[in-house]
């Protein structure tokens, strides 16, 4: 308690001093929330990017696609090998997609169709919002369709409604029945489920998957088996390549990895320039106030108390301006107001273990930026000290 | 009872590269409790050097130096820092206030290292303001102040301690005749109602005939003691 009372005493003087050039302390701050905001807003695109793998890789899952890598969005793969996936011990359940690209009411609202075989597909994933009732329909209905809640509001479409979705480019329409929403946010937002042998009809293509997923028992076994169906299937028509979903993800993250470092790079970038910032902002306001300085010592302040009150100078300035670009980054990605829309419909967001991190690598960063100004506040003997600057 | 300050064959060079810049030698100097000595001499006489020993803001080179019976030359780096904090009140010639603290704030400063209560630190704060007669400028911050004040906020800090000792360089040095003998007036009341001991250097013959002895330098000795 009584230490506490001298220490509220000194940290007042603290902010004094911050605020003793308040043009400089108010640009400082303003290189500090840019800085800090920059690197928030990369953090949390990486973060993301990192969550949205990790939440759609199972650690059962495996994945399945021919192995040349050309073929993926054109349904090369034969249906019946699903059969033969499901026949390995260790597969729970295995089934087929294949896409359709299209568009709804107006050029620019993008459908994903995704064509599944509904019984296998639904007992693969649990599907959030898709009750047993929806489920029940769309097993029923040919051309029956769950849908995510993006395209029905951007179409004001209505469970119940017969709807077109347009194909792009020599890719036909096709006619759907809404039997149910999805509610798994952003991830299925512009996706809708339908048949896919419904598709085949329409499209062409019969008996042909652009992938199979599959479920294996347990995790352990997801490699062994992903490898022992290539091995299977490496003589037949169209050989396979096949993961597991974790590492189908990790190889995503490893195609991105340059794009990765080199954004966090930048992010540190802005922050180590930032210690230049503030540390010349605080060695500015140590100059001036040599006198002062020498005065303190004379008045029984230590040298370690002295380099304490500057750290701490460039320390409060830091973390204040690092806070505020922080969470200012932090608030605009929880918003959702930043959406990468034409690719993915996917809404860039944030954490707030981003947020956490950000704002306490503000402390390091003040820390660093206030040593050189602090040896330099105790270099000079006190007695030259007290006659001022040179 | 020994004197508070016994200083004996003091010697104090600096270095300039290689070569050796004596600016004390040799020098002997007591003072005893409750006086007022004026240290005076010629500019470069090395006046503000022996205050600066005196305060333990410089080691002697060669020498003895005590006060109130602590050989000051001995004592630590931090020991010195506690040293001056509690036994040294500093008056210098520009204030040395802090400009962005108010009256209140600067007289606290060295009582922020103890510790003490928060009420017990405003009651020493206060009094000691009140002794200066400033107690209706608290909160003003020296750039609100004569200079004549700012000195008077500065003897507040130097008593608020309550030291051994008040060392004054040129304390009314920057100051008109009225603020001076307002400032030379409180030093005196503090030294004889008060028994503060006081050494202060001046050039000016008006405030050291304040005091109550005077001593001269010059050329780092000392070369006779007028009372
Ligand atoms: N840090 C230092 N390094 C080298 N020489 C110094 C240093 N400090 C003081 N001196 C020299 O010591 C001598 C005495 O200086 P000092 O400041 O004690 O004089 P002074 O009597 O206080 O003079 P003034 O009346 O002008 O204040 C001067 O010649 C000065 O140049
Ligand atoms: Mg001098």
């Amino acid at each position: 308690m009584r230490r506490f009372t001298s220490g509220a005493g000194q940290l007042r003087m603290l902010l004094r001093q911050v605020m003793r050039s308040p043009r400089r302390a108010l640009l400082t701050f303003l290189g500090l929330v840019v800085a800090f905001f920059l690197f928030t807003a990369l953090e949390s695109v990486l973060y993301t990017l990192e969550e949205l793998l990790a939440q759609n890789a199972s650690e059962t899952g495996i994945f399945m696609r021919p192995r040349s890598r050309a073929s993926f969005f054109r349904a090369a793969l034969p249906i019946r090998y699903v059969e033969q996936v499901r026949d390995v011990d260790g597969v729970v359940e295995a089934s087929p997609a294949r896409f359709h690209f299209g568009a709804g009411v107006h050029e620019g609202s993008f459908v994903v169709v995704v064509g599944v075989d509904p019984p296998s597909y639904l007992r693969l994933r649990p599907l959030e919002g898709v009750s047993e009732v929806e489920a029940q329909a769309f097993r029923g209905d040919r051309r029956g369709a769950l849908m995510g809640a993006r395209i029905l509001a951007s179409n004001g479409w209505e469970v119940g409604d017969e709807v077109t979705v347009r194909g792009r480019g020599r890719v036909p329409d096709l006619s759907l029945r809404i039997v149910g929403d999805i509610g798994q946010g952003d991830r299925m937002g512009r996706v809708a489920l339908a048949h896919i042998d419904y598709l085949a009809q329409v499209m062409g293509g019969q008996g042909r998957a652009a992938f199979i997923q599959a479920r294996v028992a347990h995790p352990s076994l997801a490699l062994a088996i992903a490898r022992s169906l290539d091995e299977r299937f490496a003589n037949f028509a169209v050989p396979t390549r096949t993961r597991s979903e974790r590492s189908h993800a990790a190889g995503i993250l490893a195609n991105l990895s340059d794009v990765l470092v080199g954004l966090r790079t930048i992010g540190y970038l802005a922050l180590v320039i930032t210690i230049l910032v503030v540390g010349n902002a605080v060695a500015m306001g140590v100059r001036e106030r040599t006198m002062e300085i020498g005065t303190l010592r004379a008045l029984g302040f230590g040298r370690g108390r002295v380099m304490a009150l500057v750290v701490g100078e460039a320390m409060l300035l830091a973390l204040a301006g690092g806070l505020a670009g922080a969470l200012g980054a932090y608030a605009l990605f929880e918003s959702g107001w930043i959406a990468v829309p034409r690719m993915t419909d996917l809404s860039l967001h944030s954490d707030a273990s981003v947020l956490a991190r950000s704002a306490l690598l503000s402390l390091p960063v003040g820390a660093l930026a206030g040593l050189v100004p602090a040896f330099s506040a105790v270099r000079r003997p006190i007695s030259e000290a007290l006659h001022g600057a040179d | 009872m020994t004197a508070l300050v016994e200083i004996s064959s003091l010697r104090k060079s600096y270095w300039r590269g290689q070569s050796e810049v004596p600016v004390l030698a040799d020098l002997d100097l007591r003072v005893e409790r409750g006086e007022f000595v004026a240290l005076m001499g010629p500019s470069g006489s090395g006046k503000s050097t022996l205050l600066n020993l005196i305060a333990g803001l410089d080691q002697p080179t060669e020498g003895s130096l005590r006060i109130a019976g602590h050989e000051i030359g001995s004592l630590s780096d931090r020991a010195l820092d506690r040293w001056r904090n509690r036994s040294i009140g500093f008056v210098f010639q520009f204030y040395n206030l802090v400009p962005v603290l108010s009256a209140f704030e600067n007289v606290e400063v060295p009582l922020l290292l103890w510790p003490i209560s928060r009420e017990e630190r405003t009651g020493r704060v206060t009094a000691a303001l009140r002794v200066v007669g400033l107690a209706d400028r608290m909160e003003h911050r020296p750039g609100e102040l004569s200079g004549g004040e700012q000195q008077r906020v500065a003897i507040a800090r130097a008593l608020v301690t309550d030291p051994l000792l008040v060392l004054a360089d040129e304390p009314t040095g920057d100051l008109d005749e009225r603020n001076a003998d307002e400032v030379l007036a409180l030093m005196r009341l503090l030294n004889r109602a008060g028994g503060k001991t006081f050494v202060m250097v001046t050039h000016d013959p008006r405030a050291a005939a304040q005091a109550g002895r005077i001593v001269r330098l010059e050329k780092g000795r000392l070369v006779d003691e007028a009372a």
